[in-house]
């Protein structure tokens, strides 16, 4: 384990617990953002360079950004501080959350890879773009495609659901006696 | 391949038709489009198909599947006329959602992988929070939050399972050969994930609300149609990895909470859609039994067909009576002689569900009961069948409802002459396949291969 394996980790664990337990909404997005960084840091050391800087520039550039708008927009940054519905629900949370990192943790460090790294390692060519490209492009066309559908799905999603809604034309009330009493003249 | 671009072209057209014509005609485009589909289904029927270097897996299940859906997603759109019109919620992005919505569930019954399949989910699941949501009012906002949040967590819980898969295993198709605790924590999360779209005990919880607080049209759509793609994802990925050891106890365990929990839940509502819902979880319980089998494919699919078809009749009679405003028991109060093609359709759509001959009902839980006991669960079978008999009383009870009590009023609901032909077909397949069941079976019979 170098350093910095242990920087990285101690870093994202940090953060990552600061997103979840800060109780101002700004602070727990920036905290996330920090998360990202991090996180792309990681992806880099582990060879995957292109998805590293998509981390960033997507996750911490892009979704971030919009979180901090709509967060903004709304005043949300104080959450319901004092407003707890079920407080009993919170050590039983934190039983199920220990009980799944115990497992998992076992689970990974008792488990012999399928594909030895040392062999599969060189193939990841340090995780450019052009490696990326030729598998997105290669065996994983479909599932590409099928992701600009879901894209263009996600973008009609949002448009109905934040559309205003359609105003009928109103009638006054006058307007509407008026025509009665034109049509019983006509009658 | 040439159901997968006719669904694409019919949302693309659904979604840019709107801005050129008025929504009844782009009503009009996304049912042509959805029955022409149909059509390509019937003239491949016997060819199977695998494209994209394995990625796409047109079978005999996959049909069955898309077929059961293209079926809901018809019935949605000539029903939901009427009621999308009464609650001032006729826009024409209902019908582009629908067929994104349909789209997803082709590309998930038509996929061994597990990556197509989260993707596939995906592009089913965001048009329908939306579309949960498509009432302006705050019942139906409720519902669209609650299905948008817990769905995001359950897709999370779906993603880590996904991911561990591949670590445990090295692919990303279903079935690879896996082992040791790291293969369990991945079918543990994943079984999670899809139980929570199908609706199992104990990932329920959202169920009711959701159907509940949806435009009545919507909700037929994810009983019949988006219940039939979740269950073709959750049967691929059980039967690819077979049901063994601690597997199988667990999933029949869950099998097991899930029909007793929606049926008692059932018995002490008093709106029909909440009732319907509950309902809906007993039937994935039933649905799931034949993952149990050796041979889950023909029984599993038939059920969806058969469920589908009775439920969709269920919520096309509902989406006539109701209002906007959900159908309390007294609105059904006797439908048979206010409305009597409504009344016999809601009175078949009951007696099926029910599972009582000779309704297409009957013969979908003999087949998977059927299979479970093929597969040696004897104990959940006599369990699955005395919870049945639990579920035959509020079924009665609301058979009972519109064809026996005296009608507090005469209104008369007025069906479209779209709903009016949707509800015909469906009643008249509902006969006609309990009747001659192997004309229905037939349709699935050689749907036995799941996995790769």
């Amino acid at each position: 384990m170098s350093l910095f394996d242990l920087v990285a980790g101690l870093l994202l664990i940090l953060t990552a617990v600061a997103v979840v337990t800060l109780r101002n909404a700004v602070h727990a997005a920036l905290a996330l953002a920090g998360n990202f960084l991090v996180l792309a840091a990681v992806y880099m050391a582990l060879d995957a360079r292109f998805l590293g800087w998509i981390q960033v520039i997507v996750y911490a550039g892009a979704i971030m950004v919009l979180f901090l708008f709509v967060i903004m927009l709304l005043l949300a940054a104080r959450a319901d501080t004092g407003v707890d519905p079920v407080p009993s629900l919170r050590p039983f949370a934190g039983v199920v959350g220990v009980l799944l990192l115990v497992g998992l943790g076992y689970a990974v460090t008792t488990f012999e890879p399928v594909q030895s790294l040392v062999e599969t390692a060189p193939l990841l060519a340090g995780g450019t773009a052009q490696v990326v490209g030729e598998a997105l492009y290669g065996p994983w066309l479909y599932a590409v495609e099928l992701i600009a559908v879901l894209l263009l799905a996600a973008t009609v999603a949002a448009v109905v659901m934040v559309q205003p809604e359609v105003r009928r034309p109103r009638v006054k009330p006058q307007v509407a006696e008026r025509e009665r009493e034109l049509e019983e003249v006509t009658r | 391949m040439s159901v997968l671009i006719t669904l694409l072209l019919t949302a693309l057209l659904a979604t840019f038709a709107g801005f050129v014509m008025p929504s009844s005609e782009v009503r009009r485009v996304s049912g042509i489009g959805f029955a022409l589909a149909l059509v390509f289904l019937g003239v491949n029927w016997g060819e199977d198909q695998v494209l994209f270097n394995g990625l796409y897996v047109f079978d005999a299940f996959a049909r069955g599947i898309t077929l059961v859906v293209l079926l809901a997603a018809l019935m949605a759109v000539l029903v939901g006329t009427r009621y999308l019109a009464a609650t001032q919620a006729e826009r024409f992005e209902y019908y582009a959602l629908l067929g994104y919505a349909v789209l997803g569930a082709h590309v998930i019954g038509a996929t061994t992988n597990l990556v197509v399949m989260l993707i596939g989910i995906e592009i089913l699941s965001i048009p329908l929070y939306v579309l949960a949501g498509f009432r302006r009012d705050l019942e139906s906002y409720e519902a669209s939050v609650k299905y948008f949040l817990l769905g995001a967590a359950a897709s999370g819980i779906l993603f880590y399972g996904i991911v561990l898969h591949y670590g445990a295993t090295g692919a990303f198709t279903v079935g690879a050969a896996g082992e040791g605790l790291l293969y369990f924590a991945a079918m543990a999360l994943i079984l999670t994930g899809l139980g929570f779209k199908v609706a199992l005990v104990p990932f329920q919880w959202w169920t009711p609300d959701v159907y509940q607080g949806s435009p009545t049209p919507v909700t037929l759509f994810m009983a019949s149609g988006v219940k039939a793609a979740a269950f073709a994802a959750l049967a691929r990925v059980l039967v690819g990895s077979g049901l063994e050891g601690p597997w199988g106890a667990l999933f029949a365990l869950m099998v097991a909470l899930t029909v007793l929990f929606g049926n008692l839940a059932a018995l002490v509502q008093n709106e029909a859609k909440r009732v319907l819902a509950y309902s809906s979880i007993a039937h994935a319980g039933y649905a799931a039994l034949a993952l149990l089998g050796p041979d889950a494919g023909p029984a599993l699919g038939y059920y969806l067909f058969a469920y589908a078809i009775s439920t969709g009749l269920a919520f096309g009679v509902l989406s006539v009576v109701d209002e906007g405003k959900g159908v309390p028991y007294g609105a059904l109060r006797g439908l048979l002689q206010r409305a009597p093609l409504l009344g016999v359709g809601w009175v078949f759509a009951m007696l099926s569900l029910a599972g009582i001959p000779p309704f297409v009902g009957f013969w979908a839980k003999y087949l998977v009961i059927l299979e479970a006991a093929r597969g040696g669960a004897y104990g959940l079978v006599v369990f699955a069948l005395l919870t049945s008999v639990v579920a035959a009383f509020y079924y009665l009870r609301l058979l009972a409802l519109a064809a026996f009590s005296a009608p507090a009023s005469m209104e008369v609901p007025a069906a479209r002459s779209g709903a009016r032909f949707a509800l015909v077909v469906a009643a008249g397949l509902v006969v006609l396949l309990g009747l001659w069941a192997g004309l229905g079976f037939g349709l699935f019979a050689n749907a036995a291969a799941l996995a790769p």
